[in-house]
């Protein structure tokens, strides 16, 4: 249905607006309910202003407003369209002809979508069939004249894949005229390509009815067309139908499976509609690459197949003879050269001409007859590569076909008759081909044969001497190469077949000529069968029935089609690719007059105004929905209180959101609390899970034993991280250095520092004590930081010793010294009133000190037995007590075995 | 709120007037106009016998009760008991927005009235006035039964019933409202009743949130009553105008008062119910009922 320009896609949404009336009075009679109170003193105000009696009636702009509101959002629900060439008289019906080549592909939702929107204008008078034909061939061919209703047309479209060959318009012009329609309007949705028929197919239109063209061409390069190996890696050719500058595109090359091993971006230059994206990949990879496609752009074109003809050049290496010692074979090096880049045949050269080859490595040979000359020269010229080695036969071969005239002798280099020292190889010119290979700086010529002076000799020279001779030179004979090397293939002459820069050479030669795969290379026997096709938009899938083997002869002659759909065959001579993209179709912009052309043709369709309608509504609403609270004097308690309250839940959320992963903060809150209720240990958390374990169970055990037999009654242990935790909580802080441990992060370092500075006893425990070493030297890098001073050996007569138990060393399962802070000894400079906060040893107490916390029997065995390990308690319980106590029991209590002591030691002196 | 219980009325109004203690009529009204039945306990105009005292220069001969004097040497004047009983009448606007409070927590503005009419009419019939409904139909009383017949009365009026008539004897008269009625009008209802007495008090019982007009926002107002409802957009807007107003009735009925030669009372039922009665009180102790 329509409305002047307007098309309505669903009219009876329009049904909608016999509703407004009836809303009008409904918004009329409802404004916003005020709230009502009874109030006597009223009567006071009979006579107060009448005018505030206005709101009681929503305000008639506000009304409208409204109305508009609601009108706008049901001819939104319409679908309304801007249609205005949809005035057309459709009598006889519409045909809309769509190009549904693969130069479609890339737009073919434009494409759709423009001939759907020709579908809704055709539908809207009602009168007329709908028509479809669609412009490249098929197997099955549609009946364009088959006349369609607007649903089923709609349906047509969206179920139209493009093909993946061209469109072929001459053909469905065709069958047009074969069927008796005679359309009202045609509507051409192409994909804008010439494809040597549009001017005339138009025309053709044209003459049938009023003619709209609408165009949809890809808009950045839409096909590859061709790709080949060079010696750097590939180089892929594509094209575009746009002239804009400064246009890019991405390359990929993908393997078989589909992975993309490369990619590369090319630039269009200026108003070119090609570009060369050259693939800097490696040989080896290369091989693996089995397609190139442009970066969205899916159609059949924008992906190019690789065969095994492109993929690696086929070389004949002629005259080969089985011989008993393969080293001294000629051909071995050139063989061992090319064969992870080419296909090798090695046949007789007669034979190899008429095989699908592209280049004939020739070993030194003399005499070739007139007529196999006369099939050589011709074979190069059709675009072969012959490449020639020289050895004594060809020294002594006058006439020969070589690329220049040669001396009847040749030049020996450094034997023991000549003056002459081996040469070496220059430096490759920049005119040759193989420029950009490394010089062999280690390769001696002994021998060559020599070219005859002429004035050609220098360009036609690709390598030489260091002393100027020829050593590679090269003639191009039609689309061919005729290339001789002026040093046997084998390390006769020259040590040349040795270097890598001889495989380079090779390479770079086998694939100098003109046009491989030629005619030739695909022999003319059987058929190639199809294995894999592409569909429109360049996916790979199996070939459907319809799709046809193709006689090797006319392969290279033929075009994808329905029957020959682009892909893989497979026949005698290899797989081969058929591919789309070449030759790449030109654009078209020269219209005829007849027709009425729109570029970039989605733009008139459909989509736009029911949206535009429905936001437009929604903003009325919105706007609406402000007035409103603007009346009933809301807006400022919105703007004031409930906006601080939004806010306020706004940020409450974010904080919310910000501090949920802080997880550890409430388990390390919760640590706090439970060390700030009861005494208990520490112990450093290193991540070592058996080792944490133990040194919990030690702390475990010595707390244990000081419940025993102390007042001091640590709990449970904890382990705590230094970084997050708070270790002013704890009275003794552990740390078992695990064999592979870090030194501790700034932020523990600092924390660490911070609990010995305010009276935190931190024991390091190295485990590691053994006869003459102490503690790791690895010591000093781990505690890198730690705020400690000079430390000592706990000397004999240390409080440590006789805060508890009287005790002569500091046992733990190993037997080391205990080193303590030298300022604990130096009364005059001491801290923390001389008392030690670090402890280092290596004597892993908290090993000797484990128990189980469920069976109470000790955790690890230890050398000495359960006297050893008591020893390793009364340590520890001497430890607690220093650490409690300070130097409290450096004097006093013990002063009667002190003493004795010093009475027994004075004896001993006496 | 609905009406409260007459007879919970009746207690409080018994406690209100014994806090207000004995209202007496004050020697300036003892006119003849106010001529009644009630004794004053004390020498006055009356017809019972009060006492005999000494006769003084001040008395004149006429007075001298000879009879008694006869029996003595000395000369005695005969004195009655002042019987100056007055007649107070009570009226409460029985209008729906009269009777009618703004929460249910509030007293209806009627029951306040009635309370303060009955503890009034309590406190006056203790000391012997006579006190009815003004347009009762019953005759006024003293005595006990005074308030409660007040009480009765009063609950019997009608919302649709005519302003009553003016008594026909002169009497003291109350009337309570919320006067919210046009100005004019209540000016021609008061005239004839004030021609009749020349004491009365118009006590004006309002609700909290008529004095204070606590509205904002878009509100639809309407008087109990009536169908007729009111729209204000902005109900903020007129507050001051009705403040203003307000305060402005106020001000005429004052002057309405004084101008029939009354007092005027107003009263908001959020206070306590015994701040007007002390007021009341002071209006009859200036209109000559006092103690």
């Amino acid at each position: 249905m329509s409305l002047g320009p307007f098309l309505f896609l669903q009219p009876w949404a329009l049904l909608g607006l016999i509703a407004l009336p009836l809303l009008w009075l409904l918004l009329r009679a409802t404004p916003p309910e005020p709230k009502r109170f009874a109030l006597p003193s009223l009567a006071l105000l009979e006579d107060l202003k009448p005018e505030e009696e206005t709101p009681a009636r929503t305000p008639w702009w506000l009304l409208l407003l409204r109305m508009i509101a609601l009108a706008l959002a049901i001819l939104g629900f319409a679908r309304p369209t801007w249609a205005p060439n949809a005035q057309v008289n459709t009598i006889g019906g519409t045909l809309i002809v769509v190009d549904d080549g693969w130069t479609s592909a890339e737009r073919w939702r434009d494409i759709i979508r423009t001939a759907t929107a020709a579908v809704d204008e055709a539908s809207q008078d009602g009168g007329g069939a709908i028509h479809v034909m669609f412009t490249a061939p098929r197997d099955v061919a549609r009946d364009p004249s088959e006349a369609l209703d607007a649903e089923s047309a709609r349906q047509l479209l969206r179920n139209a894949r493009p093909a993946a060959w061209l469109p072929d318009r001459n053909a469905a012009l065709e069958q047009l005229n074969a069927t008796p329609l005679k359309p009202g309007r045609i509507v051409w949705a192409t994909d804008g390509f010439d494809h040597d028929s549009a001017a005339a197919f138009s025309r053709a239109l044209a003459s049938k009815a009023a003619t709209d063209v609408r165009i949809n061409r890809p808009k950045n390069a839409f096909a590859i067309t061709s790709a080949d190996s060079s010696a750097e890696g590939a180089r892929v050719a594509v094209v575009r139908s746009t002239t804009e500058p400064g246009v890019t595109a991405d390359i990929i090359a993908e393997t078989a499976e589909g992975a993309s091993i490369a990619s590369t971006r090319i630039a269009f230059s200026g108003g070119d509609t090609a570009a060369e994206a050259a693939f800097p990949i490696p040989a080896a990879a290369l091989n693996r690459v089995a397609r190139f496609r442009i970066g969205g752009s899916p159609s059949a074109g924008g992906v190019w197949l690789w065969d095994d003809t492109a993929r690696r050049p086929h070389v004949g290496l002629a005259d080969t003879r089985d011989e008993a010692q393969p080293l001294l074979s000629e051909h071995y090096y050139a063989r061992k050269a090319l064969q992870p880049y080419a296909q090798l045949t090695e046949k007789r050269l007669g034979d190899l001409l008429d095989a699908p080859i592209d280049a004939i490595i020739m070993g030194d040979r003399g005499t070739i007859d007139q007529a196999m000359n006369d099939r050589l020269t011709a074979w190069i010229e059709k675009g072969g590569v012959l490449i020639r080695f020289a050895g004594p036969r060809l020294a002594a071969q006058e006439g020969a076909l070589t690329p220049v005239a040669l001396r009847p002798t040749s030049r020996s280099l450094g034997s023991s008759l000549s003056w002459e020292t081996p040469q070496r190889i220059a430096d490759f010119p920049n005119t040759s081909p193989f420029f950009g290979i490394p010089r062999p700086t280690d390769t001696a010529v002994r021998q060559q044969v020599l070219a005859q002076p002429s004035s050609e000799l220098e360009s036609l020279t690709w390598a030489r001497l260091e002393d100027g001779t020829p050593l590679v030179t090269a003639r191009r004979m039609g689309r061919g190469e005729l290339i001789l090397f002026h040093v046997t293939a084998d390390p006769d002459w020259s040590d040349l077949p040795y270097t890598g820069a001889f495989v380079e050479m090779l390479r770079r030669s086998v694939v100098s000529g003109g046009e491989r795969s030629g005619p030739a290379a695909l022999g003319t026997e059987g058929t190639l069968t199809p294995t894999r096709v592409l569909d429109g938009f360049g996916v790979l899938s199996p070939p459907q029935s319809s799709a046809m083997p193709i006689p090797a002869a006319t392969f290279l002659t033929t075009r994808p089609g329905p029957a020959t759909p682009p892909g893989l065959y497979v026949g005698p001579g290899g797989e081969r690719a058929l591919n789309a993209g070449a030759p790449a179709p030109g654009a078209f912009n020269d219209w005829p007059p007849e027709v009425s052309v729109t570029e970039q043709a989605q733009i008139i369709e459909r989509a736009g105004l029911g949206g535009w309608m429905l936001a437009l509504a929604l903003a009325i609403v919105a706007a609406d929905l402000i007035i409103a609270l603007a009346f009933a004097g809301r807006l400022p308690r919105l703007w004031g209180r409930k906006a601080t309250a939004g806010f306020a839940i706004f940020f409450l959320a974010a904080a919310t959101l910000t501090l949920a992963p802080g997880a550890h903060a409430q388990a390390s809150d919760q640590l706090a609390r439970e060390a700030a209720a009861k005494l208990r240990f520490a112990y450093i958390k290193t991540g070592d899970r058996r080792l944490d374990d133990t040194t919990r169970a030690g702390l475990f055990g010595l707390s244990y034993q000081l419940g025993l037999r102390t007042s001091v009654e640590p709990d449970l242990p904890h382990g705590v991280d230094p970084a997050r935790d708070n270790l002013e909580l704890y009275p003794m802080i552990y740390y078992a250095v695990p064999r592979d441990a870090k030194p501790f992060s700034a932020a523990a370092v600092a924390r660490i520092n911070g609990y010995l500075r305010s009276g935190g006893a931190f024991i390091v425990d190295t485990r590691d004590a053994a006869p003459g070493r102490d503690v790791s030297a690895d010591l000093q890098r781990l505690l890198q930081g730690i705020d400690a001073p000079r430390l000592q050996p706990a000397p004999a007569n240390h409080v440590l010793t006789k805060s508890y138990y009287l005790i002569r060393s500091f046992p733990g399962r190993l037997n080391g010294r205990l080193w303590i802070e030298s300022g604990a000894l130096d009364r005059d400079s001491r801290r923390g009133d001389g008392v030690s906060g670090l402890f280092i040893g290596g004597s892993d107490w908290a090993g000797a000190w484990a128990i189980d916390q469920n069976s109470g029997k000790p955790l690890l065995t230890m050398d000495g037995g359960p006297q050893a390990r008591e020893m390793a308690y009364r340590f520890g319980i001497n430890l607690v007590m220093y650490i409690l106590t300070g130097n409290y029991k450096e004097d006093q209590v013990h002063i009667p075995d002190l003493l004795e002591r010093l009475g027994t030691s004075r004896d001993r002196a006496d | 709120m609905p009406q409260a219980p007459l007879s919970q009325l009746k207690a409080e109004a018994a406690a209100l007037a014994g806090d207000l203690g004995t209202l007496t009529t004050r020697a300036r009204a003892a006119s003849a106009a106010h001529l009644g039945s009630a004794g004053r306990r004390k020498a006055g105009m009356g017809e019972n016998f009060w006492q005999y005292r000494r006769h003084t220069t001040e008395d004149s001969v006429e007075r001298v009760d000879w009879r008694r004097s006869a029996r003595e040497e000395n000369l005695f004047v005969r004195e009655t008991e002042l019987e100056t009983a007055r007649t107070f009448l009570f009226w409460c606007d029985p209008s729906p927005g009269f009777n009618w409070s703004s929460a249910d927590s509030a007293p209806l503005k009627a029951d306040r009235a009635l309370l303060l009419c009955m503890a009034l009419a309590g406190a006056l019939s203790r000391s012997g006035e006579r006190c009815g409904a003004l347009g009762g139909g019953r005759s006024a009383v003293s005595g006990a039964r005074a308030p409660s017949r007040v009480g009765e009365d009063i609950r019997n009026f009608k919302p649709d019933l005519p302003f009553p008539k003016p008594p026909r004897d002169t009497a003291a008269a109350v009337i309570c409202s919320d006067f919210y009625s046009p100005l004019e009008e209540w000016r021609a209802r008061l005239s004839p009743v004030a021609a009749k007495c020349r004491d009365g008090v118009l006590l004006q019982v309002c609700d909290p949130i008529e004095e204070a007009y606590p509205f904002n926002g878009r509100v639809r107002f309407f008087r109990p009553g009536q169908d007729r409802e009111r729209l204000i957009g902005r109900a903020e807007s007129i507050r001051e105008g009705y403040l203003d107003k307000f305060a402005k009735r106020r001000q005429d009925m004052t002057d309405l008062a004084a101008e029939l030669g009354w007092r005027f009372v107003s009263h908001v039922t959020s206070e306590e119910a015994r701040t007007p009665l002390g007021k009341l009180a002071y209006g009859f102790e200036l209109s000559g009922v006092a103690a």
